[in-house]
């Protein structure tokens, strides 16, 4: 019975490292697109 | 022999470097003394458990002096680009690297006769000395192997801002086959172990034989710029 | 975009892969008689184990590929490859500690491979801390293609080393080998899954890091 913590934490542990890093790059992933975005309009503007 | 010749002159640079005051092997010494005391007390050191301790006790020891030894010698290097005047000159960067390993090596081997000799001494254990023959092989071999990688790092670190701080982070792991290798077979030798020995020195010979041959090959990316 | 076309792709069939993963692993696989349930541990330890060595070997081949072509894109490859390594065997110790404690009734053992993964994983590790540290791009790029280098050649000769020294010392662990049938073929799938997972995470951080890289050139012509 016990053993069954240790089943469900490492599967837990295991995928909610990858989600978590996947999140991670997702929300830089974006804010840098809009920065680019923002960059990109900015210099429109200066023509 | 143009090749060795140039890192025979590189060697006695730092011979030199070294007599006129650069004190990086009277560091390493006071370091390996001081580090002596600190594992005196911190493992409690007495007759019954000296000639199981011993190996350990030194291999930690040469590993640390020699980092700060081949730190500071690679930092020297770079400071002011001292180096650069060697990269624009006909010396090849596997000559300059062959003459560093060989200077480590040989400020390497200094420090570690004296750590043994001060062992000898402090714990009363004139059993290490009356070995030496038998326990020269391994030390020669792993201390080649840690002047090896040792050399190579120390050039890659010193070019961080974080400086020789760097040197352990990335050295140490890399060479624990050699650490390994050189604790193990001083220990079989200084314990009477059982068997095993021989097979560790021809181990030993081999890691150095592979680092030498990758780090010859991936030095002159280090140097050139 | 075709990085973007890459990871739609690989996210829809990572869509199909996992959950069929997770039914093979929970359902299809028989329980092992003597270590039971936490037995299915081992699918995820070893898909996860065999991702973060294509990951390295990943670090290594770009490493090649960058001081033989000198292109910045092959460092950031490398770069990629090396983080998804170091997430990825964080994520072995842990599932193999995680494992160990019921199977063998301790969290860490000396074992030769817990150790190589351990020395493996300080590496590149160490690689990071190199990168943190120098400034110039090219020199950065050069400095971490060699220790990418070194730290996967030193792989199989910390392995060696290990080995021979718990050969002097009598062995504690020794894995019961016995997989089954069935169990072989959730294990090949489990690992493919985890291939597949592997190449996702590596186009989908390389897709950010390029883009980051334009974001740095852009700022520079902004201040120019």
């Amino acid at each position: 019975m016990e053993n069954w913590v240790y089943l469900f934490g490492a599967y837990t542990i295991a995928w909610l490292g990858v989600s978590f890093y996947l999140y991670i790059n997702t929300k830089k992933q974006k804010g840098i697109e809009k920065r680019l975005a923002d960059i990109e309009a900015s210099l429109k503007d200066k023509k | 022999m143009k090749f060795m010749g140039h890192a025979i002159s590189i060697l006695r640079k730092d011979i030199l470097l070294e007599i006129r005051g650069r004190e990086s092997l009277s560091l390493m010494l006071f370091l390996s003394l001081l580090l002596l005391v600190i594992f005196n007390f911190a493992l409690d050191i007495d007759i019954d458990n000296v000639s199981s301790l011993a190996s350990g006790i030194l291999w930690v020891i040469f590993v640390f002096s020699g980092i700060l030894g081949m730190g500071r010698t690679s930092m020297a290097e770079r400071d002011e680009e001292a180096y650069l005047s060697i990269v624009f000159s006909p010396v090849s960067a596997e000559s300059f690297y062959i003459g560093k390993v060989l200077s480590n090596l040989l400020f390497l081997l200094i420090m570690e006769c004296f750590t043994l000799l001060f062992f000898a001494i402090l714990f009363d254990f004139e059993k290490i000395i009356s070995l030496l023959p038998q326990l020269l092989p391994a030390l020669f071999l792993g201390t080649l192997g840690f002047s090896l990688v040792g050399t190579l790092f120390s050039f890659l670190t010193s070019a961080s801002r974080y400086g020789e701080v760097l040197l352990p982070f990335l050295y140490l792991p890399v060479v624990v086959p050699v650490i390994l290798g050189g604790v193990t077979s001083m220990d079989i030798i200084l314990n009477d172990k059982v068997g095993g020995a021989d097979k560790w020195i021809q181990l030993l010979a081999v890691f150095d034989v592979l680092y030498f041959a990758i780090s010859l090959i991936l030095f002159r990316y280090i140097i050139e710029e | 975009m075709k990085t973007n076309r890459v990871i739609t792709i690989l996210f829809f069939l990572l869509l199909v892969l996992i959950p069929l993963d997770f039914f093979l692993i929970f359902k299809v696989a028989p329980t092992e008689k003597v270590m039971g349930d936490v037995q299915r541990i081992f699918y995820l330890h070893v898909s996860i184990a065999s991702g973060a060595l294509l990951a390295f070997t990943g670090v290594f081949l770009s490493s090649i590929l960058f001081l033989w072509t000198k292109k910045i894109a092959w460092d950031i490859a490398a770069c990629t490859s090396a983080e998804i390594g170091v997430l990825l065997s964080t994520l072995v110790l842990i599932t193999g500690s995680i494992w160990a404690r019921p199977v063998w009734n301790v969290w860490w053992t000396w074992d030769p491979r817990l150790l190589t993964t351990l020395i493996l994983w300080f590496i590149y590790v160490g690689y990071f801390l190199l990168r943190s540290g120098i400034a110039d791009k090219f020199r950065k790029a050069q400095y971490s293609a060699v220790i990418g280098i070194i730290g996967f050649i030193d792989i199989p000769i910390v392995r060696y080393a290990t080995k021979w020294w718990k050969s002097i010392h009598p062995l504690l662990t020794q894995n019961g080998g016995g997989l089954n049938p069935v169990m072989k073929k959730v294990m090949l799938f489990s690992i493919t899954t985890f291939v597949v997972i592997t190449i996702f995470l590596f186009f989908f951080r390389f897709r950010l890091a390029r883009i980051e890289e334009r974001l740095q050139i852009l700022k520079k012509k902004m201040e120019d």
